[in-house]
């Protein structure tokens, strides 16, 4: 039976054609005038730096120079755009992606990014803190010593941030010592923002965090200071890398002579701090009220000077810190392909 | 299942091949253009990824060089799979009951469809993923959150599902039940239930899919002591390994259309062939 044509189809296919280009003119328009992007919509390309980094206090040399109009005033005639992320491994997605140019983030994240994508996603390019990480338990958790967070349950900032990674490899080596083997599970990834309302209802034992989250939870969650990591790293004075400044290599060739601005700044930040840190809590405590929608909030001035002292201040590169984090990254499991050698993360070959 | 001739071979044959050529055309293209492929990995880089979350070792794409460590039994995946599958177990077990219930009520009290009937359809138009906050508020990182968002987010679909199933049951089996004598509960355990089976399977069927959903989505936000799957995805995402992200959507895909395959689907149609449907 030969099928009757269909009456109205060729009526039906024009409207759909009409339908579509329309849908197209108009998505085409609205992501013009960016409306989808809801007002944050900006400029790209090489007479534009756009840095990422985190309303945290480890990250006092971007949160000042920006705050300050410093780096915008250095940069120019090249304008800067800022994104904030609440933990590493957002931070370098964007960076990988080419949503940011540069950076400050935890070496955690930037060793993941450099293995997973052998080599090419990411480069090293200064040291801006060191340590500044607490291990701070909720009151009646029955934690004392860091060894008693085996089978607790203990939150990061993020899975797979530079904190996550740190918890993991002890936890995991405290566990198995315990004989306790599947301890690692007990770490739980949470926004460190909640991490306070959590622990208070006791939703979490402990937490692992950079300051000033760990400061925020003894302030608000009335928790206690267990540790500082830095007491669990071999050899005294056994300073860590924590936070760093990196840029994706495509940047470096296109922005280069901005990028090495903000170097220099971040170093003229660094000798600031290091020298008097506490001459800065008022300007750093403005800056965190001006982050406010970002995930920035001002500290109680008592607090923000005690969780200033965890944190040390230098901008000499730590490779030392990219090679231990390595070896804990391959034992969670998280490098597949050929170790890549970490000698070429610093470099700055810019010819690619 | 409606009327439908039996398979050929060759729509078999034909069946299979066309993910061979998928596939085959989706590696070719990769090793053509040479993707990088933490951006956009190639199958091969896929079924490595796939088994190494086994625990085992193979090498298709050339570019491993790690071995998993602990065995099949003890592997990322395996355990995943065991605890997302123990969840979807236990929460859609209450999703069913709860939603069978609520369904059959609705049904049955016709104010209290025209009460809750509204309430219900809009719940259930919410996402599941929606319902995540308020269970961390309430009842934080716990097991009973996880359940309660696979809950929340398919009792509703088997609710609507069952009382639309029942809707369309012809009134002369209730009527013939009442001639004969049956009332009470009697009315409702030989002629109501039985003759609802055909709306609860339907109601079954349509819930697996809201409740395996919602059970993936939870596990990617609401990240408790226990690990699924869609803690799995998460884990990929954040260390930027877009081959396992790619085997582990693979392995939901699976689960979710082995159940529907060789669970609910033969019981469905073993169903309406009963009652004659088929």
């Amino acid at each position: 039976m030969a099928a009757r044509p269909v009456r109205g189809f060729g009526v039906l296919a024009a409207g759909l054609l009409v339908a579509l280009g329309l849908a197209t003119a108009f998505l085409a328009v609205a992501l013009r005038s960016g409306w989808l992007t809801a007002g944050s919509h900006e400029p790209a390309g090489s007479n534009v730096l756009r840095l990422g980094y985190f309303p945290n206090l480890t990250h006092a040399q971007a949160v000042l120079m920006v705050d300050s109009g410093e780096l915008a005033r250095a940069i120019a005639p090249v304008q800067l755009v800022t994104h904030l992320y609440p933990a590493g491994p957002s931070l370098m997605e964007a960076l990988a992606a080419g949503e940011i140019d540069v950076g400050y983030v935890g070496p955690g994240p930037v060793l993941q990014a450099y293995q997973a994508s052998g080599g090419t996603a990411v480069r090293l390019l200064a040291n801006a803190a060191s340590d500044g990480v607490a291990i701070i338990a909720r009151p009646g958790s029955g934690i004392t010593t860091p060894q008693d967070l085996v089978g607790k349950r203990l939150a990061t900032p993020q899975f797979g941030n530079t904190q996550d990674l740190s918890a993991r490899h002890f936890v995991r080596k405290w566990g198995e010592e315990k004989g306790f083997a599947s301890a690692v599970n007990f770490v739980t990834p949470l926004t460190p923002s909640e991490q306070a309302t959590m622990m208070s209802r006791g939703g979490i034992d402990a937490a692992w965090v950079p300051e000033p989250w760990a400061s925020r939870l003894v302030d608000q969650a009335e928790a206690t200071v267990i540790a500082d990591e830095r007491s669990l790293w071999p050899d005294p004075p056994g300073h860590f890398a924590l936070t760093v400044v990196v840029a994706s290599p495509s940047s470096l060739a296109t922005h280069g002579v901005a990028i090495d601005k903000l170097l220099a700044l971040n170093a003229v930040w660094t000798a600031r701090l290091a020298s008097n840190r506490q001459k800065y809590v008022t300007q750093l405590n403005a800056a965190f009220a001006n982050l406010k929608n970002s995930g920035g909030r001002p500290l109680p001035e008592k607090l923000l000077r005690s969780a200033l002292e965890r944190v040390t201040f230098r901008d000499t590169l730590d490779l030392e810190t990219f090679r231990t984090m390595s070896g804990w990254a391959a034992t969670e499991g998280w490098q597949r392909g050929p170790a890549v050698s970490l000698d070429g993360l610093a470099r700055r070959d810019e010819s690619r | 299942m409606s009327i439908q001739p039996a398979e050929t071979w060759t729509s078999r044959v034909a069946r299979y091949a066309i993910w061979v050529v998928l596939f085959t055309a989706w590696e070719i293209a990769w090793r053509t253009i040479q993707w990088p492929a933490w951006k956009f990995p190639a199958p091969s880089h896929v079924v490595d990824a796939f088994a190494y979350l086994l625990g085992l070792s193979t090498n298709l794409s050339g570019s491993v060089a790690t071995h998993p460590q602990g065995g099949f039994w003890s592997s990322a995946m395996l355990t995943a799979l065991w605890v997302s599958l123990t969840r979807l177990v236990a929460g859609f077990a209450i999703a069913l009951v709860l939603g069978v219930l609520l369904g059959g009520a609705i049904w049955r009290w016709i104010w209290l469809n025209r009460l809750l009937g509204p309430l219900l359809l809009g719940l259930q138009t919410l996402p599941s993923v929606c319902w995540v906050p308020l269970a961390v508020i309430t009842l934080k990182l716990t097991e009973s959150a996880v359940i309660a968002v696979m809950v929340l987010g398919s009792g509703f679909a088997v609710a609507l599902a069952m009382r639309d199933g029942l809707a369309v049951m012809p009134p002369l089996y209730e009527r013939a039940g009442r001639m004969l004598g049956a009332t009470g509960w009697r009315l409702w355990r030989y002629v109501l239930l039985p003759a609802s089976l055909p709306a609860m399977t339907g109601a079954l069927r349509q819930g697996f899919g809201f409740a395996w959903r919602s059970l993936l989505g939870a596990e990617m936000v609401l990240v408790t002591t226990g690990k699924g799957l869609g803690y799995l995805l998460l884990a990929g995402r954040e260390l930027g390994l877009a081959a396992d992200v790619v085997a582990v959507m693979a392995m939901m895909v699976v689960v979710g259309m082995s159940v529907d395959r060789w669970v609910l689907g033969p019981l469905d149609a073993r169903v309406r062939q009963r009652f004659g449907l088929r």
